[in-house]
């Protein structure tokens, strides 16, 4: 059984439709890059398949339970977002931030315990931000409340990790870095990955599935060898791609 | 500084600034007379002041205090909007409309309070409903209609101020000012405050997710539909109490939810308890001043409030947050 499946899914945005009939399935230790132009609907996509908004036609399950009849609660134990954006209008410190991750876990009148503490500051040291603990958010650089935010998301430990253009603000080394660490981290712990990205040499090279969004709606979806080819996706983006090899990795490059 | 220190400390101001209001006033009252009020049953005139004129009155102080930073800081997520205050969705203007109505018709301190309850109550599910429409009920609609309900209800309120034959007058400022001299024992406004603290609490973690965005408390767990829909009959309610026993005190339920987040954080688990013992004893202390500055006249309370208040809360935010800040 897939973690996180779709059944003749259909989702629509300002009146375009997209998919159809959508027969998704991500399973445990596959990592799904999920391609499109601006506005082609990655963003509404991932939504739908995190129950942040309904379907259009079809369902999605989670662990083969219809997602609609289940509790948010029950949906964040076992499923994370990471959102394009985060919003903080009140005061908060970094480790304060992390630690509502764990919201899902804890009883109602029960207050975090060490334990929640203990994954909230190694969330914090896997993304390098240990040491900023103790800062206010509002003092944070656009990289660094990207990394808190993946933080949060570490934190609440999910199966299913659905992420929102995750390598948004972040620097070259913690791209690489921190995408390779999200990848291992869903093999070793039975988890899968889906990730809306706008740089397909990130996709190719730590996705194994790829799931790409035309401008007319299509959905085309399968192994990434055979989808993020310059054809494809020189129709994708509506631009000319070519492929090149470089020191061993396949590399995209628009014309 | 550490929740843990701040509520202990803030319990400590409560019960200092509630000994002030008992034996500051108008007439000098030896400590002992407080002590009879305290304890035993009133015999002389000192203690009969203390006990059935300045205990009712700086215990209803307290609860209207605490009723309004609580509603206050409630107000102050539900909109995901700083400057929000207990008054901004219009349920005080409301409550105002119906009082002085009620004081022009020549009724009693009681009928007042009937009716500004009342009013204040149909002003809730007057912004209820009309924000409910298509659309959904997002903070912005809301507060857009809570803002223009209230414009409308100030309309109202200025009205009748100009057409009031001048003997109402005075009494109609003060109740727009936030006046506590005719509060009695405070019973249902501190029943309301211990349910409403309690309901609050039970709400406090999903409250400080939804102080982040709603899709993010919805991605972390939280229903926030039904969250929201609670915390606005929750404030509304404390409002509408606060506002039965005082009329419309201002300052307290804008700047005591932000004063204490200075101090001790946004968590609403200390911040919602904070900010009733921090609002309880704003208020009482105002009340007390209001009594004795210009004795034997009295001042309207709101003025007070603002007097002691704007100052601190200045030196809280030039101090700067606690922890860290460079």
């Amino acid at each position: 059984m897939s973690l996180l499946a779709s059944e003749d899914l259909a989702i629509e945005i300002g009146g375009k439709r997209i998919g159809g009939e959508l027969d998704l399935g991500f399973n445990a230790g596959e990592s799904w890059a999920v391609l499109g132009a601006n506005g082609a609907g990655k963003t509404t996509l991932l939504h739908t398949l995190a129950g942040l908004r309904p379907p259009t036609e079809g369902r999605v399950l989670l662990d083969g339970q219809p997602l609609a009849g289940m509790r948010r609660r029950a949906i964040a134990n076992r499923l994370g977002i990471l959102l394009q954006a985060s919003e903080d209008p009140f005061p908060a410190t970094v480790l304060e931030t992390a630690l509502i991750g764990r919201h899902p876990h804890i009883g109602p009148w029960r207050q975090e315990g060490p334990e929640d503490y203990r994954m909230a500051r190694e969330a914090l040291a896997e993304v390098e931000m240990d040491t900023l603990a103790d800062r206010p958010i509002d003092t944070l650089s656009g990289g660094e409340r990207r990394r808190l935010a993946l933080a949060t998301l570490l934190t609440q430990d999910p199966a299913v990790y659905l992420l929102d253009e995750p390598s948004n603000h972040l620097d070259l080394h913690h791209q690489i870095r921190l995408l390779g660490h999200l990848r291992e981290r869903a093999r070793d712990r039975g988890g899968t990955l889906v990730m809306a990205l706008h740089d397909v040499n990130l996709a190719a090279r730590f996705c194994d599935h790829a799931l790409l969004i035309f401008h007319d709606g299509q959905v085309r979806h399968g192994a990434a060898a055979e989808l993020l080819q310059p054809g494809h996706l020189s129709c994708l983006y509506h631009h000319p791609i070519e492929a090149v090899d470089v020191a061993g990795q396949r590399a995209f490059v628009p014309t | 500084m550490s929740p843990r220190l701040l509520l202990p400390i803030l319990a400590v101001l409560a019960l200092a600034s509630l000994v002030f209001a008992l034996i500051a006033g108008a007439v000098e009252v030896p400590a002992s007379a407080v002590w009879h009020a305290l304890t035993g049953t009133p015999q002389d005139t000192p203690t009969r002041i203390v006990s059935e004129l300045r205990l009712p009155r700086a215990l209803a102080a307290f609860v209207v205090g605490g009723l309004l930073a609580l509603a206050g800081a409630l107000m102050q997520v539900l909109l995901r909007n700083p400057l929000a205050d207990p008054y901004v969705l219009g349920i005080s203007g409301g409550a105002a409309v119906a009082a002085l109505a009620t004081m022009v018709a020549g009724f009693g301190a009681f009928w007042v309070s009937v009716d500004a309850f009342a009013g204040a109550l149909v002003s809730m599910l007057l912004v209820f409903a009309l924000a409910h429409g298509r659309g959904g009920w997002t903070p912005t609609r809301l507060l857009l209609t809570g803002v223009v309900l209230a414009a409308g209800w100030g309309a109202l309120i200025s009205f009748m101020l100009a057409v009031s034959p001048e003997r109402n007058l005075r009494g109609m400022l003060f109740w727009l000012m936030g006046d506590l001299a005719h509060a009695e024992m405070p019973i249902w406004s501190a029943l309301a405050l211990a349910a409403g603290l309690t309901a609050a609490m039970a709400l406090a973690r999903p409250l400080n997710l939804m102080a982040r965005g709603d899709l993010q408390a919805r991605a972390l767990g939280v229903s926030v539909g039904p969250l929201r829909l609670g915390i606005y009959f929750i404030g509304s309610l404390l409002t509408a109490a606060a506002v039965t026993v005082g009329g419309t005190i201002g300052f307290v339920g804008l700047i005591i939810p932000h004063a204490v987040r200075l101090v001790a954080g946004a968590d609403h688990r200390t911040l919602l308890p904070a900010a009733v013992l921090a609002g309880g004893t704003l208020l009482v202390f105002a009340d007390a001043l209001a009594r004795i500055v210009i004795a034997p006249q009295q001042l309207p309370v709101g003025v007070l409030t603002a007097m002691i208040g704007v100052p601190v809360f200045l030196f809280l935010l030039h101090r700067g947050p606690r922890r860290g800040l460079p």
